[in-house]
């Protein structure tokens, strides 16, 4: 099962004059099981691209396909898109309403119809997920909240819709380094043992490095790469050019194979970049 | 002797916490010294205390215990407040909230007019502003339609079109994206290096604090460590500990120390690394 | 998209109109309004009809914009024809069971609703010639003139609303879609349920809107705003010789006007 999109464009206000093409022709899968990261300078058309997932947009130009399913065909119910294709927007804490995080859990489940007791049970799996603990935070309102914990419940939000795919846009802005890293782990938690399907957009390319399989680069629109992380990273040149950056310790190889050191220059993170010159050092220690 | 520009003694403030009354005290007695002409770089994890110091810089809030005097005027005194805000410009979070008027050049007017300026005198001020910031191009623009950076430059003008002797930016960078981030930083550090304009820099981005001349990093209210980019970084463990990161090429060197391979401590950006590593 | 749309219809140009003061065409219209309402006969309407077509004529404006800001009032105008029309008292000229029309009534009726659709011309001329912020300024002035004490305030309110409805409007688009992404649905059920879905939205509006509004004051208090006294402004309003004339054309339309009226 998967999300496939043949051939998509969006252009908002068409025929006016601020008609804008905001994505070109895009042609892409998203298959069940995969952790992707999706990066592009702002305006590059990200947001827009992942609205088609789960049809808050709709494509003006060909077809996204949900688990077989055309989003814009008669009769489709977009909750049931929704369902199965979970958003989680920038700033997702700034859309809590309601008095308790119960009841902004909650939203979701009831808005597609579950009863009570199933309500309940999806809160609280929700709530285990990102680390909340249900006894001592059901009750009480999320405006009282840390930024990280009421980020945390936004995400719960989401996750009680129990997605099969998970569409999260920059999820670490504005969250300090330890906020940073627990959204990140809940992430991967998510991938890995809720085996659920995740895309990731994020400007952190250290971040995205460690994080991902696969990757997606939109400019101006369209679709520049899709490919493997390590694949991807390797195009610096034209990543630089329309304004990307690598992950520093890609950056670092570079340099030092510019420098005439025999680097692997498909390196992504900090261990990979350690063994990486402790193999030269010592391996040039061996010769001498 | 240097001169001091902000003197902070054994600064305390408390809130009162919404719930049951407790009293939170978010400054636990700071002591710090700001020099002129100085980059400061002020990190920490969120609810360290960091924000309350900045309010504390422009009498935006008062001590509770303690004192904050900046260039000899302390900010307890009321007949001195405003004279302390036109001296210690403000840059907050949101670009979106900080911005008055519905144009690029009257937004940047704003503090001026407050200062009661002549006219002729404010539309210089304006227009040399917006051109420290690389802006003037953009006079006539609506705040809505500029990029995250370009409004935090707007601010970053509107703050030195009144003249102040320091420039105190409470994460300006968190909203932003990278490129967006660059910008706000090459413009700071010029003004920094070029003018010579204090500046107390408050980030969560470690990358940030590595060109700043000195970093304090808060933790609980209290300056929990203290000293150039080089020594901080450089106690990797430490730094962790305080809930907080080091930036990744101090990661790395740290990494390598461990498996035997010691290059001198303090590396912190890409091309020390590699010109430590060529050696 | 939402944000693109422009608040107040302002239409670029650099018309004679265009190019006036602020504060002349407020004060302007308040004239021209007089004028209006001394007119009584067919030779005042004659003249005030012959000065709006001239002066929307220099302003450029097409006929269109004019024509999109009289339309929504359809109702009033035909209601206001309609009663004229029908319950004056006096010579009738039409008559059908007890239905009549009157030569006065005829009159009235035409007279009171061009009365309206110049009147809607005139000040949507105002707004389609005028820059939101030169009319804030135009507002501040005026009301200071006329020693209202808080003038000050309103115009920043004013300036203040501008400035932040596109980021409020481009705020409401988000979190309604982030709440549609969980399920919500804002556009079906009946009256009841359809207030009550706008629940998820209109909180985190209102929060937010609180959040911004506090962190604006702090900004704009850090940067040493203490309400109007002392305060200077960058942009000082100036008189041309241009605005002179124009002050000097409403008047003699006004006199001619109340000459029209009493004398003649």
């Amino acid at each position: 099962m998967s999300i496939v999109l043949t051939g998509v464009s969006h252009t908002y206000s068409p025929n006016s004059p601020y008609e804008m093409k905001a994505i070109k022709n895009i042609d892409l899968e998203i298959t069940e099981g995969e952790i992707i990261g999706l990066i592009g300078h702002t305006g590059s058309g990200k947001s827009t691209l992942i609205q088609h997932f789960n049809g808050l947009l709709k494509p003006t130009e060909g077809r996204v396909l949900v688990d077989g399913v055309d989003i814009v065909k008669k009769g489709v119910k977009l909750k049931d898109i929704r369902k199965k294709v979970g958003l989680v927007f920038q700033y997702p804490e700034h859309q809590l309403f309601e008095e308790t995080v119960y009841k902004d859990i909650a939203f979701g489940p009831k808005n597609i119809g579950l009863d009570q007791e199933k309500t309940k049970s999806r809160v609280r799996k929700a709530m285990k997920m990102v680390d909340l603990d249900y006894a001592k935070y059901r009750d009480i309102s999320p405006f009282t909240l840390s930024g990280g914990e009421k980020r945390r419940v936004a995400l719960a939000g989401v996750l009680a819709m129990q997605p099969k795919y998970l569409v999260l846009d920059e999820p670490t802005a504005g969250l300090d380094p330890r906020g940073r890293d627990e959204i990140l782990r809940h992430v991967t938690e998510l991938h890995r043992r809720e085996n659920m399907t995740i895309v990731i957009v994020s400007h952190s390319m250290d971040d995205i490095a460690r994080l991902v399989d696969r990757l997606i680069v939109i400019n101006q629109g369209e679709l520049v790469y899709n490919d493997r992380t390590r694949e991807c990273f390797a195009q610096y040149e034209e990543l630089k050019r329309i304004g990307l950056d690598v992950p520093t310790m890609t950056a670092l190889m570079l340099r030092l194979a510019e420098k005439g050191w025999p680097v692997r220059t498909d390196i992504l993170t900090i261990k990979e970049a350690k063994e990486e010159i402790l193999r030269v050092v010592r391996g040039g220690a061996a010769d001498a | 002797m240097v001169r001091k520009v902000i003197e902070i003694k054994n600064l305390i403030h408390r809130y009162n916490s919404s719930q049951d009354g407790i009293v939170i005290e978010a400054l636990k007695g700071v002591d710090l010294h700001v020099a002129k002409g100085e980059f400061l770089a002020v990190i920490g994890h969120n609810g360290s205390g960091k924000s309350t110091l900045a309010k504390h810089l422009n009498a935006l809030l008062l001590p509770h215990e303690g004192s904050v005097t900046i260039n000899g005027l302390d900010t307890r005194k009321k007949e001195d407040t405003w004279a302390i805000r036109q001296q210690v410009g403000m840059v907050f979070q949101n670009p979106d909230n900080q911005l008055v008027a519905a144009t690029v050049e009257e937004d940047t007017a704003f503090g001026p007019e407050n200062l009661g300026i002549e006219p002729v005198e404010i539309r210089r001020l304006v227009d040399d502003s917006l051109e420290r910031v690389g802006l003037s191009s953009f006079h006539k623009r609506a705040p809505h339609l500029l990029s995250g950076g370009q409004k935090q430059r707007v601010a970053i003008a509107g703050i030195i079109a009144m003249r102040p002797n320091v420039l105190v930016l409470d994460e300006p960078t968190a909203m932003l994206d990278p490129t967006g981030r660059k910008e706000v930083m090459a413009t700071v550090s010029a003004l920094n290096k070029e003018e010579g304009l204090t500046v107390v820099h408050i980030t969560h981005f470690m990358e940030e604090a590595v060109f700043a001349d000195r970093v304090v990093v808060m933790s609980e209210g209290l300056i929990a460590m203290e000293g150039t980019p080089r020594e901080i970084f450089s106690r990797v463990e430490e730094i962790k500990r305080l809930r907080l990161d080091v930036p990744q090429i101090a990661e790395l060197n740290g990494c390598l120390a461990k498996e035997g391979l010691l290059l001198p401590p303090g590396i912190l950006t890409l091309e020390e690394m590699v010109v430590a590593l060529c050696q | 998209m939402l944000k693109d749309i422009t608040i107040g219809q302002y239409v670029p140009g650099i018309s004679f109109i265009h190019r006036l003061d602020p504060r002349t065409k407020i004060v302007a219209v308040f004239l021209y309004m007089a004028a209006l309402f001394a007119s009584g006969d067919s030779t005042g309407y004659l003249v005030v009809t012959v000065f709006t077509i001239s002066m929307v004529f220099l302003s450029k404006v097409p006929w269109l914009m004019i024509i999109k800001g009289i339309r929504p009032l359809w109702i009033i105008l035909v209601l206001t024809m309609g009663l004229h029309l029908f319950l004056t008292q006096g010579d009738i000229i039409w008559q059908m069971g007890f239905v009549k029309i009157t030569q006065q009534g005829l009159r009235q009726g035409v007279f009171m609703t061009l009365r309206l659709v110049y009147l809607v011309t005139i000040t949507s001329l105002l707004t389609l010639t005028t820059t939101p912020i030169a009319l804030t300024d135009g507002i501040e002035s005026v009301l200071k003139a006329l020693f209202v004490p808080v003038a000050h305030e309103l115009a920043m309110m004013m300036t203040i609303a501008l400035r932040f409805i596109p980021t409020l409007i481009e705020e409401t688009e988000k979190i309604m879609k982030a709440q549609m992404a969980r399920g919500a649905d804002f556009d079906s059920g009946g009256i009841v349920s359809r207030a009550k879905s706008l629940i998820p939205l209109l909180v985190p509006l209102f929060l937010s809107s609180f959040r911004r509004a506090d962190e604006l004051a702090m900004a704009m208090e850090a940067r040493c705003y203490r309400g109007g006294e002392n305060r200077t402004r960058m942009k000082q309003l100036q008189m041309t010789g241009l605005d002179y004339m124009a002050f000097i054309i409403v008047f003699v339309l006004l006199i001619v006007c109340i000459i029209i009226r009493f004398w003649m």
